[in-house]
Protein backbone atom coordinates (compact mmCIF):
# COMPACT_ATOMS: atom_id res chain seq x y z
CA UNK A 1 0.00 0.00 0.00
CA UNK A 2 1.63 3.57 -0.74
CA UNK A 3 1.68 6.29 1.42
CA UNK A 4 1.31 9.74 0.93
CA UNK A 5 2.81 12.46 3.40
CA UNK A 6 3.23 16.45 4.02
CA UNK A 7 5.82 18.20 6.01
CA UNK A 8 5.02 22.25 6.32
CA UNK A 9 2.23 22.18 3.47
CA UNK A 10 4.09 20.41 0.30
CA UNK A 11 2.54 17.18 -0.37
CA UNK A 12 5.31 14.30 -1.28
CA UNK A 13 4.88 10.42 -1.78
CA UNK A 14 3.87 8.06 -3.29
CA UNK A 15 6.38 6.09 -1.21
CA UNK A 16 6.12 2.15 -0.21
CA UNK A 17 4.83 1.53 3.27
CA UNK A 18 8.10 0.16 4.69
CA UNK A 19 9.98 3.56 3.91
CA UNK A 20 7.00 5.40 5.27
CA UNK A 21 7.27 3.60 8.70
CA UNK A 22 11.10 3.99 8.55
CA UNK A 23 10.41 7.66 8.09
CA UNK A 24 8.26 7.41 11.08
CA UNK A 25 10.26 5.82 13.41
CA UNK A 26 13.68 7.75 12.73
CA UNK A 27 10.86 10.57 13.57
CA UNK A 28 11.28 12.59 10.28
CA UNK A 29 8.23 12.21 10.39
CA UNK A 30 6.73 13.32 13.58
CA UNK A 31 2.91 13.02 14.74
CA UNK A 32 1.42 16.38 13.67
CA UNK A 33 2.64 15.78 9.68
CA UNK A 34 -0.29 14.81 8.09
CA UNK A 35 -0.85 11.37 5.83
CA UNK A 36 -2.93 9.69 3.63
CA UNK A 37 -2.92 6.31 1.55
CA UNK A 38 -6.05 4.99 -0.84
CA UNK A 39 -8.63 3.48 1.31
CA UNK A 40 -8.95 6.86 3.74
CA UNK A 41 -11.12 9.27 3.74
CA UNK A 42 -9.17 12.40 4.62
CA UNK A 43 -5.67 13.25 5.29
CA UNK A 44 -4.77 12.64 9.15
CA UNK A 45 -2.53 13.56 10.94
CA UNK A 46 0.37 10.67 11.93
CA UNK A 47 -0.52 10.28 15.65
CA UNK A 48 -4.06 9.82 14.21
CA UNK A 49 -3.27 6.99 12.12
CA UNK A 50 -2.96 4.06 14.51
CA UNK A 51 -0.24 1.55 12.72
CA UNK A 52 2.06 4.66 12.08
CA UNK A 53 1.59 6.47 15.56
CA UNK A 54 1.92 2.83 17.52
CA UNK A 55 6.15 2.59 15.84
CA UNK A 56 6.56 6.77 16.02
CA UNK A 57 9.65 7.05 17.46
CA UNK A 58 8.30 8.21 21.65
CA UNK A 59 9.15 11.85 22.70
CA UNK A 60 11.69 12.17 25.19
CA UNK A 61 13.42 8.50 24.91
CA UNK A 62 17.08 9.69 25.66
CA UNK A 63 15.68 11.00 29.34
CA UNK A 64 13.09 8.73 29.92
CA UNK A 65 13.31 9.24 33.68
CA UNK A 66 12.58 13.25 32.80
CA UNK A 67 10.08 12.63 30.56
CA UNK A 68 7.99 10.94 33.38
CA UNK A 69 6.65 14.05 34.52
CA UNK A 70 4.91 15.08 31.44
CA UNK A 71 0.78 15.35 32.36
CA UNK A 72 -1.31 13.60 29.84
CA UNK A 73 -3.69 15.91 29.95
CA UNK A 74 -1.93 18.46 28.16
CA UNK A 75 -1.61 16.67 25.27
CA UNK A 76 -5.18 15.30 25.15
CA UNK A 77 -7.07 18.28 23.56
CA UNK A 78 -4.53 18.70 21.05
CA UNK A 79 -5.21 15.09 19.52
CA UNK A 80 -9.12 16.13 20.09
CA UNK A 81 -8.37 19.05 18.09
CA UNK A 82 -6.87 17.07 15.45
CA UNK A 83 -9.27 14.32 15.07
CA UNK A 84 -11.86 16.80 14.95
CA UNK A 85 -10.35 18.23 11.39
CA UNK A 86 -11.42 16.07 9.40
CA UNK A 87 -15.46 16.35 10.27
CA UNK A 88 -16.40 18.44 6.91
CA UNK A 89 -19.19 20.82 7.77
CA UNK A 90 -20.19 21.05 4.30
CA UNK A 91 -21.03 24.69 4.96
CA UNK A 92 -19.69 26.65 2.06
CA UNK A 93 -21.48 23.72 -0.55
CA UNK A 94 -24.47 24.02 1.37
CA UNK A 95 -24.80 27.92 0.86
CA UNK A 96 -23.70 27.65 -2.87
CA UNK A 97 -26.32 24.81 -3.81
CA UNK A 98 -28.83 26.70 -1.63
CA UNK A 99 -27.61 29.76 -3.91
CA UNK A 100 -26.73 28.58 -7.26
CA UNK A 101 -29.59 26.28 -7.27
CA UNK A 102 -32.20 27.62 -5.95
CA UNK A 103 -33.97 24.82 -4.66
CA UNK A 104 -35.63 24.49 -1.13
CA UNK A 105 -33.32 21.53 -0.28
CA UNK A 106 -30.42 23.94 0.03
CA UNK A 107 -32.08 25.31 3.38
CA UNK A 108 -32.07 22.08 5.28
CA UNK A 109 -28.24 21.50 4.59
CA UNK A 110 -26.92 24.85 5.76
CA UNK A 111 -29.01 24.12 9.14
CA UNK A 112 -27.08 20.52 9.35
CA UNK A 113 -23.83 21.73 8.09
CA UNK A 114 -24.26 24.86 10.61
CA UNK A 115 -24.39 22.81 13.53
CA UNK A 116 -21.29 20.57 12.36
CA UNK A 117 -18.52 22.74 14.17
CA UNK A 118 -20.48 23.26 17.36
CA UNK A 119 -20.81 19.70 18.31
CA UNK A 120 -17.27 18.65 17.15
CA UNK A 121 -16.59 21.89 19.87
CA UNK A 122 -18.62 20.15 22.17
CA UNK A 123 -16.95 16.72 21.48
CA UNK A 124 -19.66 14.58 20.38
CA UNK A 125 -18.12 13.69 17.58
CA UNK A 126 -20.88 11.04 16.37
CA UNK A 127 -23.71 13.29 16.41
CA UNK A 128 -21.01 15.98 14.22
CA UNK A 129 -20.43 13.43 11.57
CA UNK A 130 -24.04 11.71 11.53
CA UNK A 131 -24.99 16.15 10.90
CA UNK A 132 -22.17 16.52 8.29
CA UNK A 133 -23.46 13.54 6.97
CA UNK A 134 -26.95 14.90 6.04
CA UNK A 135 -25.53 18.08 5.09
CA UNK A 136 -23.80 16.09 2.23
CA UNK A 137 -27.00 13.97 1.85
CA UNK A 138 -29.30 17.58 1.54
CA UNK A 139 -26.50 19.10 -0.94
CA UNK A 140 -26.58 15.71 -2.76
CA UNK A 141 -30.13 16.61 -3.38
CA UNK A 142 -30.25 19.89 -3.91
CA UNK A 143 -27.77 19.54 -6.36
CA UNK A 144 -30.05 16.42 -8.43
CA UNK A 145 -32.83 18.13 -8.31
CA UNK A 146 -31.60 21.16 -9.91
CA UNK A 147 -30.15 19.28 -12.79
CA UNK A 148 -33.42 17.41 -12.89
CA UNK A 149 -34.81 20.41 -13.84
CA UNK A 150 -32.40 21.51 -16.18
CA UNK A 151 -32.80 18.32 -17.99
CA UNK A 152 -36.56 18.51 -18.04
CA UNK A 153 -36.32 21.95 -19.25
CA UNK A 154 -34.03 21.34 -22.03
CA UNK A 155 -36.29 17.91 -23.09
CA UNK A 156 -39.44 20.88 -22.85
CA UNK A 157 -37.66 23.12 -25.35
CA UNK A 158 -36.99 20.05 -27.62
CA UNK A 159 -39.78 19.12 -27.94
CA UNK A 160 -41.82 22.14 -28.34
CA UNK A 161 -39.27 23.37 -30.75
CA UNK A 162 -40.00 20.06 -32.79
CA UNK A 163 -44.04 20.26 -32.24
CA UNK A 164 -43.88 23.90 -33.32
CA UNK A 165 -42.00 23.19 -36.34
CA UNK A 166 -44.45 20.69 -36.98
CA UNK A 167 -47.35 22.74 -36.58
CA UNK A 168 -45.93 25.13 -39.06
CA UNK A 169 -44.66 23.17 -41.83
CA UNK A 170 -48.03 22.93 -43.53
CA UNK A 171 -49.10 26.95 -43.22
CA UNK A 172 -46.02 27.79 -45.37
CA UNK A 173 -46.28 27.24 -48.49
CA UNK B 1 -8.54 7.73 -11.22
CA UNK B 2 -12.27 6.02 -10.84
CA UNK B 3 -13.92 5.82 -14.38
CA UNK B 4 -17.47 6.25 -13.28
CA UNK B 5 -16.48 9.34 -11.37
CA UNK B 6 -14.66 10.64 -14.36
CA UNK B 7 -18.19 9.91 -16.68
CA UNK B 8 -20.41 11.58 -14.49
CA UNK B 9 -18.44 14.95 -14.63
CA UNK B 10 -18.04 14.57 -18.07
CA UNK B 11 -21.45 14.24 -18.30
CA UNK B 12 -22.27 17.26 -15.93
CA UNK B 13 -19.72 19.08 -18.48
CA UNK B 14 -21.28 18.62 -21.44
CA UNK B 15 -24.75 19.29 -19.54
CA UNK B 16 -23.15 22.21 -18.66
CA UNK B 17 -22.11 23.05 -22.14
CA UNK B 18 -25.64 22.22 -23.82
CA UNK B 19 -27.27 24.89 -21.28
CA UNK B 20 -24.13 27.42 -21.98
CA UNK B 21 -24.82 27.01 -25.40
CA UNK B 22 -28.94 27.43 -25.08
CA UNK B 23 -28.23 31.14 -23.29
CA UNK B 24 -25.34 32.26 -25.14
CA UNK B 25 -27.17 31.65 -28.27
CA UNK B 26 -31.12 32.55 -27.71
CA UNK B 27 -30.55 34.83 -24.80
CA UNK B 28 -32.26 35.34 -21.33
CA UNK B 29 -35.78 35.78 -23.34
CA UNK B 30 -35.57 33.60 -26.06
CA UNK B 31 -34.94 30.08 -24.15
CA UNK B 32 -38.26 28.22 -24.87
CA UNK B 33 -38.75 26.73 -22.20
CA UNK B 34 -37.39 28.33 -18.89
CA UNK B 35 -38.49 27.16 -15.52
CA UNK B 36 -38.07 30.48 -14.44
CA UNK B 37 -37.60 30.85 -10.76
CA UNK B 38 -40.38 29.43 -7.90
CA UNK B 39 -39.89 32.15 -5.65
CA UNK B 40 -40.37 34.63 -7.82
CA UNK B 41 -43.24 32.81 -9.29
CA UNK B 42 -44.93 32.42 -5.86
CA UNK B 43 -43.91 35.55 -4.18
CA UNK B 44 -42.85 38.33 -6.49
CA UNK B 45 -39.69 38.84 -4.73
CA UNK B 46 -35.75 38.83 -6.11
CA UNK B 47 -33.98 36.03 -4.83
CA UNK B 48 -30.09 35.89 -4.33
CA UNK B 49 -29.78 34.25 -7.32
CA UNK B 50 -32.61 36.64 -9.59
CA UNK B 51 -30.40 37.67 -12.31
CA UNK B 52 -28.21 34.66 -12.72
CA UNK B 53 -29.67 33.71 -16.32
CA UNK B 54 -29.32 37.44 -17.78
CA UNK B 55 -25.81 37.62 -15.72
CA UNK B 56 -24.56 34.50 -17.77
CA UNK B 57 -25.27 35.90 -20.77
CA UNK B 58 -23.65 39.12 -20.41
CA UNK B 59 -20.40 37.08 -19.23
CA UNK B 60 -20.32 34.97 -22.53
CA UNK B 61 -20.78 38.30 -24.53
CA UNK B 62 -17.82 39.67 -22.86
CA UNK B 63 -20.99 42.42 -20.94
CA UNK B 64 -19.02 42.33 -17.39
CA UNK B 65 -21.18 45.59 -16.39
CA UNK B 66 -24.34 44.62 -17.67
CA UNK B 67 -23.82 40.97 -15.65
CA UNK B 68 -22.67 43.07 -12.66
CA UNK B 69 -26.00 45.71 -12.94
CA UNK B 70 -28.18 41.73 -13.30
CA UNK B 71 -26.84 40.05 -9.84
CA UNK B 72 -24.07 42.04 -8.04
CA UNK B 73 -23.48 39.57 -5.31
CA UNK B 74 -23.72 36.19 -7.88
CA UNK B 75 -20.66 37.54 -9.97
CA UNK B 76 -18.95 37.49 -7.04
CA UNK B 77 -19.99 34.65 -5.42
CA UNK B 78 -20.19 32.43 -8.52
CA UNK B 79 -16.62 32.54 -9.54
CA UNK B 80 -15.44 31.51 -5.74
CA UNK B 81 -17.97 28.69 -5.79
CA UNK B 82 -16.53 27.14 -9.41
CA UNK B 83 -13.73 27.18 -8.23
CA UNK B 84 -14.39 25.68 -4.91
CA UNK B 85 -16.67 22.50 -6.65
CA UNK B 86 -13.90 22.12 -9.28
CA UNK B 87 -11.49 21.93 -6.22
CA UNK B 88 -13.40 19.05 -5.02
CA UNK B 89 -14.35 17.75 -8.16
CA UNK B 90 -10.77 17.03 -8.79
CA UNK B 91 -9.96 15.29 -6.03
CA UNK B 92 -13.39 13.35 -5.81
CA UNK B 93 -12.20 11.73 -9.27
CA UNK B 94 -8.72 11.70 -8.12
CA UNK B 95 -9.94 9.60 -5.03
CA UNK B 96 -7.39 11.12 -3.51
CA UNK B 97 -8.63 13.91 -0.60
CA UNK B 98 -6.94 17.51 -1.03
CA UNK B 99 -4.45 17.97 2.05
CA UNK B 100 -6.49 21.15 2.42
CA UNK B 101 -10.07 20.95 2.36
CA UNK B 102 -11.57 24.40 2.18
CA UNK B 103 -13.07 24.58 5.42
CA UNK B 104 -15.96 27.60 6.31
CA UNK B 105 -16.06 28.41 9.84
CA UNK B 106 -19.17 28.85 11.30
CA UNK B 107 -18.48 32.57 11.59
CA UNK B 108 -17.31 33.46 7.91
CA UNK B 109 -20.55 30.77 6.81
CA UNK B 110 -23.17 33.39 9.38
CA UNK B 111 -21.34 36.16 7.88
CA UNK B 112 -21.82 35.01 4.12
CA UNK B 113 -25.50 33.99 5.07
CA UNK B 114 -26.00 37.61 6.56
CA UNK B 115 -24.43 39.52 3.37
CA UNK B 116 -26.94 37.38 1.09
CA UNK B 117 -29.52 37.85 3.11
CA UNK B 118 -28.79 42.07 3.43
CA UNK B 119 -28.66 42.03 -0.30
CA UNK B 120 -31.52 39.78 -1.02
CA UNK B 121 -33.69 42.40 1.50
CA UNK B 122 -31.77 45.51 -0.22
CA UNK B 123 -32.47 44.57 -4.03
CA UNK B 124 -36.00 44.02 -3.01
CA UNK B 125 -36.66 47.88 -1.70
CA UNK B 126 -38.37 49.94 -4.86
CA UNK B 127 -36.16 52.90 -4.09
CA UNK B 128 -33.40 54.21 -6.72
CA UNK B 129 -29.83 53.32 -5.66
CA UNK B 130 -31.59 50.01 -4.49
CA UNK B 131 -33.41 49.09 -7.81
CA UNK B 132 -30.20 48.56 -9.30
CA UNK B 133 -29.71 45.63 -7.22
CA UNK B 134 -32.59 43.93 -8.81
CA UNK B 135 -32.02 42.45 -12.08
CA UNK B 136 -33.66 44.99 -15.08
Amino acid sequence: MQWYYAQNGSQKGPIAEAEMLGKVRSGELGPNDMCWREGMQDWLPISRVESLSIIAAPMGVPNAAEASPYTPPSTVPREYNQSSAHITNYLWQAIAVTVLCCVPFGIPAIIYAAKVDGLVARGEYDAARAASKRAKQWCIAALLSFVVIVIVALLFGAIGAALEQQHLAPSQP
Amino acid sequence: MHKNRLLCVLLGLLLICIVAAQIYQKGPDGLRYHPGCFIYKATGLFCPGCGMTRASYACMHGNFAAAIRANLLGMILLPIAALAIAWEVFAWVRQKPTLHRIHLSRRIGLFVLVVIGTFTILRNVPIYPLTLLAPP
